[in-house]
């Protein structure tokens, strides 16, 4: 019996969440060979296989090995899908998001992870990388019009950069225009409060529920 | 805090500020500075013990030493407040890298020399020498980058198995350099374990690479006479607790030190009547907050920690942040003197 396009992205789902990087590619070319659209592979495949390696982590049955495999694995299909994306669906109209680690600091798992993440969940994400000066996250947001600002970092001496961040985005004016979302290793709900960020996410998969709330997307 | 960790009553709980950085910033010293000059390090910690008073005696390590003497390079953020060293070129990059990696000397490798170095001039000021004990895992991850070690542990295990074992090498080759100066009685082994963490691996992960490691560690170093001990969990380990206490040799009076995701008397309860329980009250209060949210922090971690019949010390729930506010200091040192004892 010949395998349905609904088995194809069930298949590519679970080669995600098995963290195979060879099954996903090998999926992804068979979706095409049998005139799957790249679009419904990513969304129906790819995407659900990501999601459910999320609420396996939430729950910690995954930790973040697992998570950075899983990535692995959805990247690697996404690399044969995404050139035959449609010029109709690669154009689809995506909530801007700029995220980094802040200036000083050079850990950027946690950051990486978000970022996936939130590409996973729809968002256009434009990853500033690590140790990135505060008026780049400003000046990038006001380029590419994003509506969210998520910053991250590790360490306790580049905390308060991010209450920097809160302050610059005042005294350039644009305070209304982004939301800013705030997570890493010493952050807490009440530094978030503290230094007027309007969000805070305790690891990947709560800070994408954060970010959809503050876009208003539905979670 | 020596009676406390030899089992003798004490007054009240002592209090250790788990102060590194914080006292070069205070001193008014570069990060630079502090680290690459033991002798800087050992004043700036002087002056603030003497400023605050607490009861923790002076120890130094530096972040990412085990890269640094593997081969790797440091290197020291220029931001304006300047921050921690961080590795700038890892110790190796491939399983053949990592095949290639030599076990140093530590009396010639840049870090462990310079550990020994503070370590000799702060025992001419009666100080006790504190041996960096790992976590192997911890040093790994600095030795080749986070995500790519974590992406060995399932694709690559044996060449994570052979870096373990060399870092393993190399923290038993500087104990005995420790030894050998100052004598088993008078030295403490200092570990910590932010990468065991669930926040980061699974507890199948603590138990497949790091729990054989902490086994010889522990074995070889009790073997060899030391009987102090403070070991840091950083994080959530509460999953790996009962390897800590079934598996892994201990001393007769180990102190666990722990971060805020646990609970005191729950861990201590765990380890039992003879270990010692510290940390617990969240760094990043000591940072930004006010002196009575810490005060108010402090009083909760005693009323729990005091609990534990084998003794609190009254911590930070990691390093004491190097911006902390010295009026925050202040609240913590004084929340131990007059809330500290366990009759309060």
């Amino acid at each position: 019996m010949s395998r349905t396009q609904e088995d194809i992205q069930a298949d590519l789902a679970e080669a995600v969440l098995e963290m195979d990087e060879q099954l996903a590619a090998r999926l992804a070319r068979e979706a095409l060979d049998m005139g799957l659209d790249a679009y419904e592979a990513i969304q129906q495949g790819l995407v659900p296989g990501m999601e459910r390696a999320g609420e396996l982590f939430e729950t910690q049955e995954y930790f973040v090995p697992e998570l950075l495999l899983c990535s692995d694995a959805m990247y690697a299909a996404l690399e044969v899908l995404e050139p035959h994306l449609s010029a109709e669906s690669a154009a689809t109209t995506r909530i801007g998001v700029v995220i980094g680690v802040v200036e000083g600091d050079t850990h950027d798992i946690g950051k990486n992870l978000v970022a996936m993440m939130l590409s996973v969940a729809g968002f256009e994400v434009h990853d500033l990388g690590r140790d990135v000066p505060l008026e780049r996250f400003v000046d990038r947001a006001l380029e590419t019009d994003a509506r969210l600002i998520c910053l991250s970092t590790l360490m306790t001496t580049t905390l308060d950069s991010m209450g920097d961040l809160v302050k610059l985005l005042e005294e350039r004016g644009v305070r209304d225009r982004f939301a800013v979302l705030v997570g890493g290793g010493p952050v807490t709900p009440a530094f978030s409060r503290h230094i007027g960020a309007d969000g805070y996410g305790v690891n990947a998969s709560k800070a994408v529920e954060a970010a959809r709330e503050l876009c208003g997307v539905p979670v | 805090m020596r009676r406390l960790m030899a089992g003798e009553p004490v007054d009240r709980a002592p209090v250790n500020a788990f102060a590194s950085a914080y006292t070069a910033v205070q001193a008014g010293v570069s990060f630079e500075d502090y680290y690459l000059d033991p002798s800087v390090a050992l004043s700036c910690q002087m002056k603030a013990a003497a400023r605050h008073g607490w009861d923790g005696t002076p120890a130094y390590a530096m972040p990412g030493w085990a890269t640094w003497d593997f081969g790797g390079e440091i290197a020291f953020p220029s931001g304006r407040r300047g921050g921690f060293p961080y590795v700038s070129r890892h110790a190796a990059e491939s399983p053949q890298e990592v095949e290639a990696l030599q076990v140093p000397d530590p009396r010639r490798a840049p870090a462990a020399r310079r550990t020994l170095e503070f370590a000799q001039l702060a025992w001419g000021d009666s100080v006790a020498p504190c041996i960096t004990g790992g976590s192997p895992l911890f040093e790994a991850v600095q030795m080749v980058g986070a995500e790519r070690l974590l992406r060995w542990i399932r694709r690559e295990p044996a060449t994570v198995d052979l870096l373990l074992d060399k870092i393993t090498d190399y923290i038993l080759r500087v104990a005995d350099a420790f030894l050998d100066d100052f004598g088993a009685a008078e030295c403490t082994v200092f570990e910590a374990f932010p990468t065991e963490s669930h926040a980061l691996v699974s507890p199948a992960v603590f138990e497949r690479f790091t729990l054989a490691r902490e086994v010889r560690i522990h074995e070889e170093l009790i073997q060899r006479g030391i009987t102090s001990w403070v070991i840091h969990l950083c994080g959530d380990h509460s999953r790996n607790l009962h390897l800590w206490r079934d598996a892994v040799p201990l001393p007769e009076r180990p102190a666990f030190s722990i971060g805020a995701e646990m609970d005191l008397l729950e861990v201590g309860s765990y380890f039992g009547d003879g270990c010692i329980v510290g940390g617990n009250v969240p760094t990043t209060l000591l940072q930004d907050g006010s002196p009575e949210e810490v005060v108010a922090a402090a009083r909760r971690a005693l009323e729990r920690g005091l609990r534990h019949p084998g003794g609190y010390v009254l911590m930070p729930a990691c390093g004491l942040p190097p911006h902390a506010r010295p009026e925050n200091v202040d609240a913590l040192v004084e929340t131990a003197r007059t809330y500290g004892r366990s009759d309060h």
